[in-house]
């Protein structure tokens, strides 16, 4: 109630003497030190001296130029005869920044200053001018840390919205590209832009992504996520129903496709909705080599993905209930490793699981100089010292290793993170059941994925509704002169992308 | 509220019943690795009316060639323990064993001679009816000596030595076919079949059989001690009859297609020199007819054969020469074949080929009216025929033993 008698104070117009303006505006920002205040002198017709001054942000705008057209352009406005028409004439004539905006009240220039504008302000006039001189203090385009190709596009999406949909722009040069923006968080008021193409997006996934936008109140959005999770589907699922990438091919692709793009300023990922569950195996490179080896390479990933979930309960299962299924010679060597480890397979595979997650976390968070040496720790001691020591056995250590590398084939970062809860579930399951509940576990998997959609898309699609068009590019990449239409799953407007040669 | 509420109960009873699943996993059949003696060779004795059970058990670190394990003991022990009945012995035997006898690793299953002869239906049932018992192991009967003798006997080469047992039939039966690989599911089968009698491999002690227990019997070259198949035992229903010797064996293994490779040696033509033989197909045929209302039967064997080896001066570049040795090799098989079967007729008294079964397939009516198939099998009439292909002979032409002269 405090905040909005605040806004209402302020929200009123501005006054016409400047110092009052000037002094409102100091109060009303706090006497932040960063707000820099300049006054000038120009004239009038009748030579005149009239006060004037400009307000801007430091460090967020760079006036050099503004000021420099002013001062030179005052010198010979000999028409103006009051100083709203000098303001008027200044907007027209003199200014040479491209965006100029009038201010009647104390709320539009406040929007305005924290967002790099340039305020003019004349004395005797109850309006002010926004000139746009935005500075941006930003990241270059750079190569893309995360999702990494060896072979395609080096440019990943910066901080900058306005960088990031004129990338967008760049790679596809339609007017059917539509970009609405639209303000999120009460008080970052952050600037959120949904990208699409006009004529193939389905209507009511983008009229879904408009409502659940329209519905988020929050006082802050600092990172995509904070939209991802008030938007997706379902709140309590290891499974991503958002897909998100900070490569503009990707984006490009999926805005291709008929996917909607959610772009957030201040961060480089970029979501894209609807997310399918088995858009999280393919990577922008699939469509970069060629078609087998795409193919091959997709097939694995999804091979890899199994592992990764399944290989330790598996193991646990198999050694503690299933002796039977191994082969004989493979059950003595087993056997001899697990001589003299004095837990339980569960146990064991719990220690090494955990002790490799404290590894993976500390290697992420520690500072980039010391990243080295937690390498040489973690190999010694998942490695070698603790089958010495006789903790665990060699084979576990194996086990442990091909689900961590398995887990890092996957494109999407995402998808890994369930992989990984999920391989915890299923351990417990295969220490108390067997197979028997490693199998309950993958059914029950199976039927929750069944269960999710993603705005308005069922997550299995092209699998479960099958649509035999989309094997194409589900499992398989077919190669790209046979990739006629589009995902059907997605429902595009136009589904024909190419004419067939 | 009752939705979040309704999530924390949710939350809260999954919490509970995954906690309880992961602490009270001492679960139905769930056994450590480390916690199970997996048992390779089981032998049946008898020990008065009682029977004496031995189990070969796994050592297993001192089977993997993992470093630093340190003492060197045995790769395998063997326990034996006298019960009523194979169970009772079984259990008996954990106060010797130290961990839970585990059996789904058996590959080999030894009757003692004397079990064999009254009666193996008995002790095999609990082998049949245990959870545990994969069907893929091989029984065999000990010759001449008993089960608990052979299974306390090393092998060279396998440090296992019933897994030496079982990879030793597995290639003999490949390559040479004097041997049976008879697993538990095939040997109840014919159990259960009329005209059909049982017949399991045979198993010998060759050499000090009190040497063999001792480790350190496998460091001498030739080991003092070896296990060797020697034909197999003929059953009559579940009770032993007598010994098949290698020919009768390798018969009975062309009867029943059983052959995959195997060698056969006869003089030449026209010396007393001899030539080899390797048998590379064969397929045999067993068709009835009646002659008086008496079933007769006709026996075509088949086989494909490569020249190994001719020890005399014969000219095979000759294809009349070729079909001269063919000739001569299927009267040599028809006289082989002739005296198993006779001897089977005759001495042993049982249908071990299984000619009762092909009656009963072929006119089931027929074979209702016979009342005693093994008395009928003595004198029934069995005609034996034998089609020879010589395919290959090397990649020399003439003999060295011409080459030399």
């Amino acid at each position: 109630m405090v905040k909005k008698a605040d806004t209402k104070v302020t929200g009123n117009s501005l006054y016409s003497e400047l110092k009052r303006n000037i002094d409102e505006v100091n109060e009303g920002i706090g006497h932040s030190p960063d707000l820099i205040t300049r006054y000038l002198q120009v004239k009038l017709a009748n030579d005149l001296p009239l006060q004037g001054a400009i307000l801007y942000m430091d460090g967020l705008s760079n006036s050099t130029s503004m000021l420099q057209s002013i001062f030179a352009g005052s010198d010979d406005n000999n028409h103006c005869k009051t100083p709203a028409e000098l303001l008027n004439y200044c907007k027209d004539s003199v200014i040479t920044e491209g965006s100029v905006q009038d201010i009647h009240t104390f709320d539009d220039m406040y929007d305005l200053l924290l967002t790099g504008n340039t305020i003019l302000l004349l004395e005797g006039c109850s309006q002010a001018l926004g000139v746009s001189t935005r500075d941006l203090k930003a990241r270059s385009v750079e190569e893309p840390n995360v999702q990494s190709v060896v072979r395609g596009p080096r440019e990943g999406f910066t901080e900058v919205i306005s960088w990031n949909t004129a990338m967008i722009r760049r790679k596809i040069n339609s007017r059917h590209l539509w970009v609405e923006s639209l303000q999120i968080g009460r008080i970052t008021k952050t600037k959120v832009a949904i990208l699409y193409i006009d004529n193939i997006v389905a209507d009511n996934v983008l009229q879904q992504v408009r409502e659940r936008l329209q519905t988020i109140d929050i006082d802050g959005i600092l990172e995509s996520n904070y939209l991802e999770e008030h938007i997706q589907d379902k709140k309590y699922s290891p499974f991503p129903t958002i897909f998100n990438s900070e490569r503009p091919d990707v984006i490009a692709a999926g805005l291709l496709e008929g996917r909607v793009a959610i772009m957030v300023d201040g961060t480089p990922f970029v979501l894209l909705v609807p997310a399918l569950f088995t858009q999280f195996f393919q990577s922008s490179e699939d469509y970069y080599e060629r078609s087998d080896f795409s193919t091959l390479i997709r097939l694995l990933r999804f091979v890899s993905f199994f592992l990764a979930t399944i290989t330790p309960s598996f193991y646990i299962a198999i050694t503690t209930f299933h002796q039977e299924m191994l082969p004989t010679t493979l059950l003595y060597n087993l056997a001899s490793q697990r001589e003299g480890v004095p837990f339980p397979a569960f146990i064991e595979a719990l220690i090494m699981e955990v002790t490799f997650e404290i590894l993976r976390e500390a290697s992420v968070r520690m500072p980039k100089t010391i990243g080295q040496s937690i390498s040489i720790v973690g190999t010694l001691v998942v490695g070698q010292a603790a089958v010495e020591a006789g903790l665990v056995s060699a084979a576990m250590v194996i086990v442990v290793s091909i689900t961590a590398i398995s887990n890092f084939v996957l494109p999407a970062f995402n998808l890994g993170i369930a992989a990984r809860i999920i391989r915890f579930i299923l351990m417990m399951l295969a220490a108390s059941f067997g197979l028997y509940g490693v199998f309950i576990g993958v059914i029950a998997i199976v039927f929750h994925l069944c269960s999710l959609s993603s705005f308005g898309v069922s997550y299995m699609a092209p699998l479960a509704p099958f649509k035999l068009t989309d094997q194409k590019d589900t499992f398989f990449r077919f190669p790209i002169p046979r990739l006629i239409t589009r995902p059907k799953s997605l429902n595009p407007k136009e589904l024909i992308r190419q004419k067939k040669s | 509220m009752s939705r979040i509420r309704s999530i924390t109960r949710f939350l809260l009873v999954t919490l509970a019943v995954a906690c309880c699943t992961g602490l009270l996993s001492s679960c139905w059949s769930r056994h450590e690795l480390n916690d199970i003696s997996i048992v390779v060779g089981l032998g049946i004795d008898k020990k008065g009316e009682k029977y004496k059970v031995s189990a070969q058990i796994v050592n297993p670190s001192q089977v993997s060639n993992r470093q630093g394990s340190g003492k060197n003991f045995s790769p395998v022990v063997t326990y034996d323990a006298i019960g009523a009945t194979v169970p009772e012995a079984l259990s008996r035997m954990t106060v010797k064993a130290a961990r839970q006898l585990y059996f789904s690793h058996l590959r080999i299953l030894i009757v003692g001679e004397e079990v064999a002869r009254a009666g193996i239906s008995k002790p095999l049932d609990f082998i049949a009816r245990n959870r545990e018992m994969r069907t893929d192991f091989y029984l065999v009967v000990a010759r001449n000596t008993t089960a608990d003798k052979i299974l306390e006997t090393y092998s060279p080469m396998d440090p296992i030595p019933s897994n030496n047992l079982f990879t030793k039939l597995e290639t003999s039966d490949k390559m040479w076919a004097a041997t049976g690989k008879i697993t538990l599911d095939q040997l109840i089968q014919d159990l259960s079949k009329q005209g059909k009698a049982p017949s399991l491999t045979a198993l010998e002690i060759i050499g000090k059989p009190s040497k063999g227990d001792n480790y350190a019997d496998a460091n001498y070259i030739d080991p003092t001690v070896t296990l060797k198949y020697s034909g197999m035992a003929a059953f009559n229903l579940d009770k032993m009859t007598g010994w098949l010797n290698e020919n009768d064996t390798k018969v009975l293994n062309y009867l029943h297609n059983n052959i995959s490779q195997t060698t056969a040696v006869m003089t030449c033509p026209d010396s007393e020199d001899l030539i080899t033989l390797q048998i590379v197909n064969s397929h045999a045929n067993i068709h009835v007819q009646y002659k008086n209302g008496k079933p007769v039967f006709d026996v075509l064997l088949k086989t494909e054969q490569d020249i190994r080896d001719v020890g005399c001066d014969f000219d095979i570049s000759k294809p009349a020469n070729v079909q001269k040795l063919e000739k001569k090799a299927q009267k040599e098989f028809e006289k082989l074949l002739e005296r198993s079967i006779r001897k089977a007729q005759k001495e042993l008294k049982v249908d071990i080929y299984g000619f009762g079964d092909v009656l009963h397939r072929t006119s089931p009516k027929k074979w209702r009216m016979i009342k005693n198939w093994n008395k009928t099998f003595e004198n029934v009439e069995i005609h034996v025929r034998s089609l020879v292909t010589i395919r290959r002979i090397g990649t020399t032409v003439h003999s060295l033993e011409k080459e030399t002269r």
